[in-house]
């Protein structure tokens, strides 16, 4: 997909250069289709059919034309752009051979990644190969379309009223390139013609295209060029040379997936690649690169067949979907059926495998039982009679790797196969697996297909092994995983040979296997498989992902439980940001629609290619045959788009209400995404060539729906532009770098992990996204005076600012999002912990009024004799918080109150405090808690970690209690040394009384009470109590961790100052309060006073200055995916205050304070990472009226404005004094608006 | 920024910033490095423990030493 930069200004048709113009865009737009439909057809089969490759593929070739179109505009100045025709034919000209290398490429592609044959291409590199191998043509047409449009465009750049009209022609002439191009080349290009023969066509038409271009050009020989790639397209199409040359790159890729097999023949199929090999005696069926049957193997098919007919009530009817080439037909037909009904989905592939197939099979194709059915299995499914009552049905060569395989093994295909079996009849089919165990991976493979399957054959048989086999069936008793009833059955049979011997089901159903396996399959809550709701895109990635060992799988299952929320938190919150800055920054009226219509462009770029890819997955799921359609189905999809544009949208564009256009269609786009999975669904249940021909009007219709907002969204973005080339070349790369970033996301994740309907609702949400842009660029004379005030910008960067404070808030949305999903705290213990903690070896589980277990040296004493209980502090006491939240402690207790042993199961409390916990908890054991419970009389702290250490004691005390009660009817813990309240300790106090006084100090503006207090700020809480507001704070409280009120009151007092103050008056606690802000800021004075004082030069300083905003945008992110606070533990005010120190601790509060002594409040101005959060209140600061006026011309580190974001409110500008005014140098830095 | 607009001045606040992020980059790494976290790390084998093991018949230290052979039976041809 790509659009044209037809929208640049362009003339009125003038003579044969513009009709040649017009001619090569024609051809253009038909190699396109080409190019896609082969690459893709390609990728397909060196990727073993993984539809992955679809979102990979058009998220690189969008992406190319996008830098090919934004190349264009950088370098539109140079001559080449301004005389393009010379630059126009070379790039035409090469094209074909781009082509062809693009092609061999693709086919050596495993050889050049080196991957070994049957391995799965790491997602990884799949992406990456595909993203190099667009490069080529995908770059080459970004830069052609534009040059075609600049050809056509008269000097100077203006836009005659005639714009419209050729700018019309020129989407019709794109459009119907694509049409013609995906029409011939899936009915007759690739079916008739080959790959090379194909590309022998394109090289004859584009060298037509080039010479006609010349010539109307009235270029001298310019026949050369051309005349040799008409040449060369002769050679290939005339000749047997493309026939030679199929056959050589058949074998060069062929060896590429199964290097050692001897290529006999192959072929392409609609429904993807088939070929057939040979290994000494045996041949192979390779499907898409990957073998799908061996054969013969006599004795595998005689036991196969026994079994299948022995788990049914001797079958009369039978149908099967594949399984000629197993060899599994032919054996069938020994037993006494009546008839054989075989689906093959593709007569080419048949007349293929044929004359290899051994001569029993060849045989048995004309036994009169035997009926063969050329046709899709869906389809013949769909078509059964009701009565067709068949006895068995077998569906064994299929591997739900693929959405094209996975609809054999959807609800949907089931129900229907169960309407045309008789009562009694037996469906069976298989999964790869593994013999002895089952991963997380192929247990929720094998689960969906099993939970699946019981939804409609309540009764599944299961055989283990490397594949697990399923035999289903309605009625109970008609299946069996007994090796003796199966033996019985298959004895009574009257065959007059019986290959497979009867002791062999023993070893094919091992009781104790069967039982394991079902375990297995029972536990994992797998999902249903629909056809709506393919589950194989999601399992077969995780499966890809593990068989070729990809890091993201374990991201990629983290993801999928997330749900629509990653996606729609960037979204929000860039459109939430951008309103914000908007209005702050009060943009104009105009740069406010370009920028909202421009964003509009990258939406519906992104929605559309979604939306076609959506359409290629559900046209894959229900109808199958992709592989042959796609350059169809795409055409069509550029036809509507073309249409849409050319028609209505262009029509649209004209009234000046343009924007208010746009808006309304991306609503009605919304709407219609809402809907399409219902219409989806509708389409699902029509027949055959009904079904495919919906699909197509759904391309053609989606085209049309994201085809009409172009041209409002060009009208939008290109008024008050001067540049016709630069605006039309940046709204294709809007365009482009959407849909490129949507055919990404769809193919690779949206899809994978949403499904279609999950897919379709977020594309929604995502249209409807636009509106608020659109219509606050509307509304022109919005304005907000409290926002205007506010919109001041200290530094140069504003774009980087808003960028960084969009990221910042997307992490913590996406960790939130994670947080939640997060399992429930650990209250449930394995034997070996509870044994190892509590001394007992039986256990029995309660699970009232909380979790625990009543433990006993033997199990005839349980429950009436129990000796201990074990249990979880988390279950009993889980209000107990420590530093940072709950700690998770698992203890015993024996009947008599003694403690028998306490182990750590786990805690946010920061890990270098409690490094010492197991020891300390092992310390405990063997304390008595019958009369009085623990408490730091009784008990040494943790060095370092008083309030873990509380907490944990606590949440002992309380879960002992808990238990004791409710296991033996005892009160333990009961008597523990009553603490003195913590808001009545001289520590609380004294805080209180500091943070009170702040208030009418601040209030003041006295510079000497500001000096006293911050004396007395250091004095209390930074040398006595050791007691800051730091970014573990933050971070703890942006987790929800939020420290126990009863126990640590003096924490909670100092947040909420933080919290009111910040919201009334903005950054004054790094003015007044903070103890190392204190300690910097007489550090500074001594350093003024000894002649050390200096300032930096404005631009450098203001500039440095936005480093602490830097470093807490990587240091807090990092903190949330990790779950490590140590990442924000650099900060030298967390232990300044408890020396000593050492190595880089030292180092840093060395620097940290001697820097103050040479520059103001060095950390706190340049480096403090608390300090940029707290900063960002001084944009709200609400009731700063009340505060003493600033004056600004006094501040000798450039504060200049109400509501500048670096005023740390230290109020030293009020006394005039101490600021080195006079230092200041003249240059001042001015940024630009 | 153009080295014009550099003064000495200027010169002493930038060395000592990037003299801080070093420092601060030395923390982190010696920090995030040795920060104690359960099941991070290299699983460590107790190969002593493997050993005895194996001294005492409990566990094998040859492949396959567990097979026995099997004397071939009928295919259960006419049965």
């Amino acid at each position: 997909m790509e659009k044209s930069t037809a929208l640049s200004a362009v003339a009125m048709p003038r003579g044969g250069l513009n009709s040649a113009v017009y001619l090569a865009i024609l051809v253009l737009g038909a190699y396109s289709q080409i190019v896609q439909g082969l690459l893709i057809r390609e990728s397909l089969v060196v990727f073993y059919g993984n539809e992955v490759s679809l979102g990979a593929f058009y998220g690189s070739w969008l992406l190319w034309i996008t830098l090919g179109s934004l190349a264009l505009v950088w370098w539109r100045r140079r001559p080449w752009v301004r005389h393009p025709l010379p630059t126009l034919r070379w790039l035409l000209l090469s094209l074909p051979l781009l082509l062809a290398l693009q092609i061999v490429a693709l086919r050596a592609v495993r050889l050049l990644l080196d991957v070994s044959s049957t391995q799965f291409v790491p997602l990884g590199q799949l992406l990456l190969s595909l993203f190099l191998d667009t490069l080529p043509s995908g770059l080459a047409i970004g830069l052609v379309f534009p040059l075609a449009c600049k050809l056509l465009q008269p000097e100077p750049e203006v836009r005659p009223p005639a714009a419209v009209r050729a700018i019309s022609w020129l989407y019709m002439m794109d459009a119907l390139g694509a049409l013609l191009g995906g029409v011939s080349f899936t009915f007759i290009l690739i079916q008739w013609f080959g790959v090379w023969r194909t590309l022998g066509v394109v090289a004859l038409l584009l060298a037509l295209v080039v010479w006609l271009l010349g010539r109307q050009a009235g270029r001298k020989r310019n026949w050369v060029a051309p005349a040799f790639l008409a040449l060369a397209g002769s050679l290939l199409t005339a000749t047997p040379l493309a026939h030679r040359l199929g056959t050589w790159m058949e074998q060069l890729r062929f060896a590429t997936l199964q290097p050692g097999l001897e290529l006999l023949d192959a072929v392409e199929t609609r429904y993807g690649h088939r070929a057939i090999a040979r290994y000494g005696n045996q041949y192979s069926l390779v499907v898409d690169g990957q073998i799908a049957a061996t054969f013969p193997l006599p004795r595998a098919t005689a036991q196969e067949a026994a079994f299948f007919y022995a788990e049914t009530r001797q079958a009369k009817r039978v149908l099967m979907f594949g399984g000629l080439a197993s060899g599994l037909a032919t054996e069938l037909l020994r037993y006494p059926l009546e008839r054989l009904d075989l689906v093959l989905t593709d007569r080419r592939a048949f007349e293929m495998l044929r004359p290899w197939l051994p001569e029993t099979v060849q045989k048995s194709l004309q036994d009169p039982r035997l009926h063969l059915h050329f046709q899709d299995g869906r389809r013949f499914a769909n078509r059964l009679s009701d009565q067709a009552a068949y006895d068995l049905v077998l569906v064994l060569g299929k591997t739900p790797a693929s959405a094209y395989a996975n609809r054999y093994f959807t609800l949907e295909f089931y129900q229907r196969l169960a309407r045309a079996m008789a009562p009694g009849g037996v469906f069976c089919t298989r999964v790869s697996a593994a013999s002895n165990y089952l991963g997380r991976e192929v247990r929720s493979y094998a689960g969906s297909v099993y939970h699946t399957l019981r939804q409609v054959f309540p009764d599944v048989a299961l055989r283990p092994g490397d594949q697990v086999t399923f035999c289903a069936a309605r009625r109970s008793g008609v299946v069996s995983e007994d090796p003796d009833e199966l033996k019985r059955r298959y004895l009574a049979l009257p065959l007059d040979e019986r290959p497979f011997p009867a002791e062999g089901f023993h070893s094919l159903l091992q009781p104790g296997h069967v039982a394991w396996l079902r375990a297995q399959l029972e536990a994992e809550p797998a999902p249903i498989d629909r056809d709506s709701a393919p589950v194989t895109y999601y399992l077969n990635m995780l499966l890809w992902g593990k068989f070729s060992a990809s890091w993201f799988v374990d991201w990629l299952q983290g993801l999928q439980r997330l749900g629509p929320w990653p996606y729609l938190i960037p979204l929000g919150l860039f459109v939430l940001l951008w309103m914000l800055r908007t209005l702050m920054e009060a943009t104009s009226a105009t740069r406010r629609q370009q920028q909202a219509a421009s964003f509009t462009m990258v939406v519906l770029g992104l929605v559309a290619m979604a939306v076609q890819l959506t359409l290629l997955f559900s046209y894959q799921s229900h109808v199958g045959f992709m592989f042959s359609r796609i350059a169809l189905l795409n055409g069509l999809f550029m036809t509507g788009l073309a249409l849409g544009a050319g028609l209505l949208g262009v029509r649209l564009a004209r009234s000046p209400r343009a924007g208010l256009w746009l808006a309304g269609l991306m609503g009605l786009m919304a709407a219609a995404l809402w809907w399409l999975p219902s219409l989806l669904d509708l389409v699902a249940r029509a027949p055959g060539t009904r079904q495919e021909l919906l699909y197509l009007g759904l391309c053609l219709a989606a085209g049309l729906l994201t085809g009409t907002g172009f041209p409002l969204g060009v009208e939008a973005t290109q008024e008050d532009t001067g540049e016709v080339v630069a605006s039309s070349g940046l709204v294709q790369g809007a365009d482009n770098l959407g849909g490129a970033l949507g055919g990404l996301l769809t193919g690779t994740l949206l899809v994978p992990l949403l499904g279609v309907n999950g897919t379709s609702h977020l594309l929604a949400l995502a249209a409807l996204s636009t509106l608020p842009p659109l219509l606050l660029a509307r509304w022109t004379s919005v304005e907000i005076p409290w926002l205007v005030r506010r919109g001041h910008a200290t530094f140069p960067w504003r774009r980087l600012g808003w960028l960084l404070l969009w990221l910042v808030l997307v992490q913590y949305g996406w960790n939130l999002v994670r947080w939640a999903q997060q399992p429930p705290p650990l209250v449930r213990f394995d034997q070996r912990l509870l044994q190892e903690v509590s001394g007992s070896h039986a256990f029995v589980e309660r699970s009232r009024p909380f979790v625990y277990y009543l433990g006993a040296d033997e199990p005839e004493a349980l429950p009436q004799r129990p000796e201990t209980a074990s249990l979880s502090t988390l279950a009993a006491a889980p209000e107990v918080r420590g530093y940072a939240g709950p700690i998770n402690l698992l203890l015993a207790v024996d009947r008599n109150g003694r403690l028998l042993g306490v182990h750590y199961v786990e805690s946010q409390e920061t890990p270098s405090y409690i490094a010492g916990i197991e020891q300390w908890l092992a310390g405990l054991a063997g304390l008595d808690l019958s009369q009085q419970g623990l408490d730091l009389t009784r008990v040494d702290a943790i060095t370092g970690a008083t309030v873990t250490s509380q907490a944990a004691l606590e949440a002992i005390n309380r879960s002992a209690r808990a238990v004791g009660q409710t296991a033996f009817g005892k009160d333990f813990a009961g008597g523990s040394q009553a603490a003195r309240p913590a808001w009545l300790t001289p520590k609380f106090l004294a805080t209180l009384i500091l943070l009170l006084a702040f208030f009418p100090v601040y209030l003041s503006g006295s510079e000497p009470a500001r000096l006293a207090y911050q004396a007395a700020s250091l004095l209390v809480l930074g040398l006595w109590l050791n007691t800051l507001v730091t970014e573990i704070d933050l971070y703890n409280l942006s987790r929800g961790h939020w420290p126990d009120w009863s126990a640590n009151p003096q924490r909670w007092l100092l947040l909420g100052f933080v919290l009111v103050t910040g919201l009334l008056f903005g950054q004054v606690w790094c003015g007044y309060v903070c103890p190392f802000g204190a300690l910097q800021e007489f550090l500074s004075r001594l350093g003024r006073r000894l002649g050390l004082r200096r300032y930096a030069r404005r631009p450098v300083e203001s500039r440095l200055r936005f480093l602490k905003f830097l470093l807490l945008a990587l240091a807090l992110p990092a903190a949330w995916w990790s779950g490590e606070s140590l990442w924000l533990a650099f900060d030298p005010m967390q232990y300044a205050f408890a020396p000593p120190w050492q190595g880089w601790a030292a180092g840093a509060v060395m620097l940290a304070l001697g820097g103050a002594l040479f520059f103001v409040r060095f950390w706190c101005r340049y480096l403090c990472p608390m300090g940029a959060f707290l900063a960002l209140s001084n944009k709200l600061a609400l009731l700063q009226r009340l505060a003493p006026r600033r004056r600004f011309d006094h501040c000798d580190l450039g504060v200049r404005n109400e509501y500048d974001i670096d005023c740390i409110r230290c109020n030293r500008c009020l006394t005039g004094r101490d600021y080195g005014v006079s230092h200041r140098h003249k240059v001042e830095l001015n940024f630009k608006r | 920024m153009k080295s014009k607009f550099l003064h000495r001045h200027d010169w002493e606040l930038l060395l000592l910033v990037i003299a801080m992020l070093v420092n601060l980059g030395g923390f982190l790494t010696q920090e995030l490095g040795t920060a104690p976290r359960e099941g991070a790390g290299w699983r460590r084998v107790d190969t002593e423990a493997v050993q005895r093991l194996i001294e005492a018949g409990d566990l094998s230290d040859h492949e396959a030493l567990w097979y026995q052979p099997v004397a071939p039976s009928g295919t259960g041809k006419g049965r």
